[in-house]
């Protein structure tokens, strides 16, 4: 039991990043296709559509794939940016100079001050409608302060070991030490902690495509799905429960996955005798 | 005084960025907003004219954001163009609910977190521990609209124990007593502060497990038990003192999300908060109010952040030492 | 699950730790809510769909505490009205409230007779006068007829009414319903008079149904350009049977019975209308019980209703008809005026399967559109010739026009640019959103582009008066009569004056025909230049007509509901009576 969980969330989860990639070979239809607005309209699970129809006759099951496509593509864009761009600026922080690391890092409080919300709202204010690529820039954007007050605390941690002053002492370039010593401590946090910010990003992303900020229609977006389907609640409740299980099962993996990086990198909770 | 002057222009900064953000919203937004708001301000000469002078539209840039930042700081953030009340006083309402709901939030967070996320980080190998680990990190990325669809459709709907929505009864705002108002007013904020009480609170207790942790392994710890010291004793007297501060932190880093992040919350359960507020602006192009509400809420984090600073300095005496 | 003690002290390993629990473990919930967690978890895992299930199988009880005794009337609607001065409403909350707070000289009766004075029965006026050559009427008002601050209402009242709606600094978007009325002028203390250019069938109609009478007391110093943020309008006075008592913005609005009122007390001491935009959230509200009104059920919660044996489900008339407007003026797609050719618009009809689309959207709670018109009000010949669904036709069309089929992506493209447009939808109607997505997707398979874009219904009104759109899903609550439709919205705008002509649309025969109906003063003769102008409009394809819904109201099975007219079910609200006292919401 306390070992399956981990194993359980990691295949699950990369499940489902390869059903997203082969999304156009494996669904069976278009994801905006319309297929029969008078006959099939939210029509149950059946043999030729396995998770049904929604209220436009769309297949519920290309749906989900494409939507999985689009939401994991904005969630991984996003970390992405998020993490590269915050190690770096965490990492050069706690390498730099004392005062101007304090100062980078000044900054980026500041910038954790901004409240998420806020600016996804601004930014749809000026913009109309954001694309998924700008919605992924705009979700990087907001997640970078967090990775690098991260990196910054590690890197200034492991910069502090004696096996890096010694490094120092040997007379190897500051670039070297950074790559052969440092780095290699930064990989393992730095993936649990990004994991974790893809869930929550997934998250996030659902989210404002559920208030209509986010992937607009007829892109396919679990976060769109949801709201397409709340007239329906009652009748066609399968409409909003496929949705919202993909965004359980997948945010819920990724995040069992995350915590499962998390305790492997960090000391072990061997047991105290006498507590 | 490295340390205060540092908190100091944070707070400066945060201020700054969004007196900024605001300018950039009423005035440098493609489209002219006040343009299409005169359209809808009365469609006549004078109306426009009053408008030009009210916002100064006609000076340079750096005058404008000059005139507007002194605005900004006096609290004359304008008229909202789509409904003719002031800003300020449209804003106030709006955060005052938004504070109702958020610190009830949070209350309930810090409670359900703290305690179980201390509970769990010391005692990490039980069965339940572990299942509660995967639980939390689970709650803490559910997103919002997901908990409060489900939870409305439970107890309002099948169970009809708690309102739909909104934030009081229609009919007892105007007719029922002091006491009535209130229990009815709080009977509608239960179901969507336990909303964002989940999620935060799975937020807290992840920071408070990994806190405890931290600090059973410290020797001090080691060393009351050893003294024998029982294992509770050793917990609230020792363990758990030191492991606060750093939850602290954490939720003085969620201050932006209790102003502007329950939109989702607001939105599903029709709280009139701050947050639907400023969702509804922007969908209606209402710039002045878009722009105040985000001057505001600048305002309110700076604060809070100083707040949180100063129950920091309070918990921890090495802080205060350093700060001497 | 509670503490449970065993009174042994700390047993040495961790794994046996688990199941010490102490008597004193401070916060009890430490030991309950791994519990309470642990039953939320597998909820939560089994996710929504477990609980929506319930959800569709239950049905929800009513709220039962008695609290107050007051009987209050709650409606629940999807927005906050905009203003409640009837020279400056323009939503239909706002037109709600304003008909209860304020008079007119007559109302109509249910048979909406537009034409003459037998449709109408009096109101602020007891009896009224035509002259001998009917360029004029003298309204004679009722003595008891009072302000709510207490003033009696006079003749220079409704004189001052009409000068504010025609006044050009106020810039009510009604004054263009006055026109053709050359003055009002004052006789005596309680006799007024309208004076005309000159006759027409629908004149008193035109009076009695626009002006809406407000105290010329209050308003005489008041600026006309910023009446819209004075005092009195966030506090308005009126003459009519209910009286202003709080609005709270985007929340709520209550008026309360004014209870010495010359037309006698209303039945419900109140009135509210609690704003619920969220359409699920007003659904379960008035299934629940906490509201009683909710107008415009459909889909799911029209079901429900019919199902519950606390609601009512009532039909009342429809003038309503929504269509696909377009921007005749527009360049689009390297065209100047692209839609200002008649084949492009007979394309775009032909290709959209309008009897699928309906079915679709509104089930069996809406027609097809045939016209400019709602079925229900003119007796109109349902059998018009129309442009049918025709996919392979317009398909032609578009190719003989240039626009042809590019294998690789599948758009339609002329010298390289795709065929294209955007197509403007309010966020208030759920319907026409809907119909926005299926436009998009059946233009799509002809490889035509569509983006759309839903706006706040101020913003959408806006973008429509200043032509920034290339086409938008249009709604026209007609009014009772069919010539102020069809002339605002569709004859050629005149001078400046645009009226609701959003699409900039201008065909002389049309306005030919109407002008002759206008003066026709013999039914059957009005009646066929009626059909002759719809006729003339659809065969030159002006919009692309969508659908005529059929509302239905929810309403509380303990109010009995009269007197709901086609253009207003509010309109004979205060006599809707009551069989027991309102009970309040809250929960012991």
């Amino acid at each position: 039991m306390r070992n399956n969980m981990p194993r359980f969330s990691t295949i699950v989860f990369g499940a489902i990043v390869l059903l997203a990639i082969l999304a156009p070979l494996v669904a069976p239809f278009g994801p905006a296709q319309q297929l029969d607005i008078v006959a099939l309209k939210n029509r149950a699970p059946s043999v030729t559509h396995l998770l049904g129809t929604d209220a436009y006759s769309r297949d519920l099951l290309s749906r989900a794939l494409f939507g999985a496509r689009t939401s994991l593509f904005v969630a991984f864009a996003a970390t992405t940016i998020a993490t590269v761009v915050g190690t770096l600026w965490g990492g050069l922080a706690a390498t730099a100079a004392n005062r101007l690391g304090d100062g980078m890092m000044l900054i980026v409080d500041v910038l954790r001050s901004v409240p998420r919300m806020l600016l996804f709202l601004v930014a749809v204010a000026l913009a109309g409608a954001l694309s998924p690529v700008w919605l992924a820039a705009l979700l990087g954007i907001s997640a970078w302060p967090a990775i690098s007050r991260m990196a910054f605390v590690l890197v200034r941690d492991v910069q502090s070991r004696s096996f890096v002053e010694a490094a120092h002492a040997a007379g190897s370039a500051p670039g070297r030490v950074f790559l052969r010593h440092i780095a290699p401590h930064l990989t393992g946090p730095l993936t649990a902690a990004g994991t974790l910010l893809l869930a929550d990003i997934l998250a996030l992303e659902s989210g404002l495509s559920f208030l209509g900020l986010g992937i607009k229609p007829p892109g396919a977006s679990w976060g769109n799905m949801v709201q397409d389907a709340l007239p329906y609640l009652g009748s066609a409740w399968w409409t909003a429960a496929v949705p919202c299980a993909c965004l359980l099962v997948t945010v819920f993996s990724a995040s069992a996955l995350a915590d499962q990086l998390q305790k492997m990198t960090r000391r072990d909770e061997t047991p105290v005798p006498g507590l | 005084m490295n340390y205060l002057l540092r908190r100091l222009l944070h707070v400066l900064a945060v201020v700054a960025i969004s007196t900024s953000l605001g300018f950039v919203v009423l005035h440098l937004v493609p489209g002219d907003p006040l343009g299409l708001a005169t359209e809808q301000a009365g469609r006549s000469a004078a109306a426009r004219a009053q408008l030009q002078a009210q916002y100064g539209l006609d000076k340079p840039l750096v005058q404008q954001y000059a005139a507007f930042a002194k605005r900004a700081v006096t609290g004359n953030w304008g008229v909202s163009m789509v409904s003719g009340r002031p800003v300020g006083e449209a804003l106030r309402e709006g955060l005052v609910n938004t504070l109702k709901l958020s610190g009830t939030g949070l209350l309930l967070a810090v409670l359900l977190g703290v305690s179980i996320g201390a509970w769990q980080g010391w005692r990490p190998q039980s069965v339940i521990g572990r299942m509660l680990g995967t639980v939390l990190t689970g709650l803490y990325v559910i997103p919002e609209f997901v908990v409060a669809i489900t939870l409305i459709t439970i107890f309002s709907y099948h169970l009809s124990v708690f309102p739909i929505g909104g934030a009081m009864d229609p009919v007892l705002s105007v007719v029922g007593s002091k006491s009535q108002q209130t229990r009815d007013q709080l009977w509608h904020l239960v179901l969507p502060a336990v909303t964002l009480g989940i999620g935060w609170g799975a937020a807290i207790a992840r920071q408070q497990r990994t806190a405890v942790l931290d600090t059973r392994q410290e020797d001090f710890v080691r060393t009351a038990r050893a003294k024998g010291v029982s294992a509770n004793n050793v917990f609230f007297r020792h363990a758990f003192p030191v492991a606060l501060p750093p939850v602290v932190t954490v939720i003085g880093l969620m201050l932006p999300v209790l102003v502007g992040g329950a939109v989702v919350v607001e939105t599903v359960f029709a709280w009139p908060g701050l947050g639907s507020l400023l969702l509804k602006a922007i969908g209606a192009r209402d710039y002045p109010l878009v722009s105040g509400a985000i001057v505001l809420t600048g305002f309110v984090v700076a604060s809070g952040s100083v707040l949180t600073d100063v129950v920091l300095f309070a918990l921890n005496p090495r802080l205060r030492a350093h700060a001497q | 699950m509670c503490c449970r003690s065993t009174g042994v002290r700390a047993p040495p390993t961790l794994e046996r730790v688990t199941r010490h629990k102490s008597r004193r473990c401070i916060v009890r919930g430490l030991c309950s809510l791994p519990a309470i967690q642990t039953i939320m978890f597998p909820l939560q895992r089994c996710g929504l769909a477990l609980l929506v299930i319930l959800q569709a199988c239950g049905d929800a009880a009513p709220n039962s505490s008695a609290n107050t005794s007051a009987t209050v009337l709650t409606i629940a609607t999807p927005a906050d009205a905009d203003a409640l001065v009837p020279q400056l409403v323009q939503s239909t909350q706002g037109k709600q409230a304003a008909d209860l707070l304020f008079d007119h000289l007559a109302r109509p009766t249910n048979t909406l007779e537009t034409v003459g004075d037998a449709g109408f029965k009096p109101e602020l006026a007891q009896r009224w006068q035509w002259a001998p050559d009917s360029l004029s009427i003298a309204f004679a008002l009722n003595p008891s007829a009072q302000w709510h601050d207490g003033h009696p209402v006079r003749a220079k009242d409704v004189q001052f009414s009409f000068a504010l709606y025609i006044d050009p600094a106020v810039a009510s978007p009604h004054a263009s319903n006055f026109a053709g009325i050359d003055s009002v002028t004052v006789r005596d203390s309680l006799t007024v008079v309208v004076w005309w250019n000159q006759r027409s069938p629908e004149q008193f109609f035109q009076i009695a149904f626009n002006l809406a009478i407000v105290p010329e007391h209050l308003l005489a110093n008041v600026p006309r350009t910023t009446l819209a943020q004075s005092e009195y309008a966030q506090k308005p006075v009126g003459s009519g049977r209910y009286r202003f008592e709080q609005w709270t913005r985007e929340q709520q609005l209550i008026v309360t019975a004014d209870t010495g009122n010359y037309r006698g007390r209303p039945n419900f001491a109140r009135v509210v209308w609690v704003v619920t935009s969220d359409p699920i959230a007003a659904s379960l509200s008035v299934l629940s019980g906490q509201a009683d009104v909710l107008e415009s059920v459909r889909g799911d919660a029209f079901v429900k209703a019919r199902q519950s044996p606390s609601l009512r489900t009532v039909e009342y008339g429809s003038l309503d008809y929504a269509y696909m407007l377009f921007n005749f003026d527009r360049t689009l797609n390297g065209t100047r005026r692209f839609f200002g050719d008649h084949a492009v618009r007979t394309a775009l009809t032909a290709a959209l399967d309008r009897k699928a689309m309906v079915r679709n959207a509104l089930d069996s709670l809406g027609a097809v559109a045939l016209g400019p018109f709602a079925r229900s009000v003119t007796g109109v010949d349902t059998a018009m010739k129309q442009i049918g669904y025709d996919v392979a036709m317009a398909a032609h069309v578009f190719d003989s026009l240039g626009w042809t089929v590019d294998a690789k992506d599948k758009l339609r493209k002329k010298n390289g640019k795709a065929l294209r447009f955007e197509l403007l939808v309010p966020a208030s109607s759920a319907t026409r959103q809907k119909f926005g997505v299926l436009i998009q997707a059946q233009l799509a398979s002809l490889g035509i582009t569509v983006d759309v874009t839903p706006l706040e219904p101020g913003l959408f009104a806006a973008r429509l008066e200043k032509g920034e759109f290339d086409a938008a899903l249009n709604m026209w609550r007609s009014d009772p009569s069919p010539m102020v439709s069809l002339r605002q919205v569709w004859a050629s705008p005149r001078g400046r004056e645009m009226g609701a002509n959003y699409a900039r649309y201008a065909n002389a025969q049309f306005d030919a025909v109407l002008d002759s109906a206008s003066t026709a003063f013999n039914a059957q003769q009005r009646r066929r230049l009626y059909q002759r102008a719809y006729q003339l409009i659809v065969d030159d394809a002006a919009a692309v007509w969508l659908y005529e819904p059929r509302n239905f109201a929810a309403i509380n099975a303990r109010v009995s509901p009269v007197g709901m007219r086609a253009d207003a079910w509010w309109a004979e609200l205060p006599d809707w009576s009551v069989t027991s006292a309102r009970v309040a919401t809250t929960k012991p």
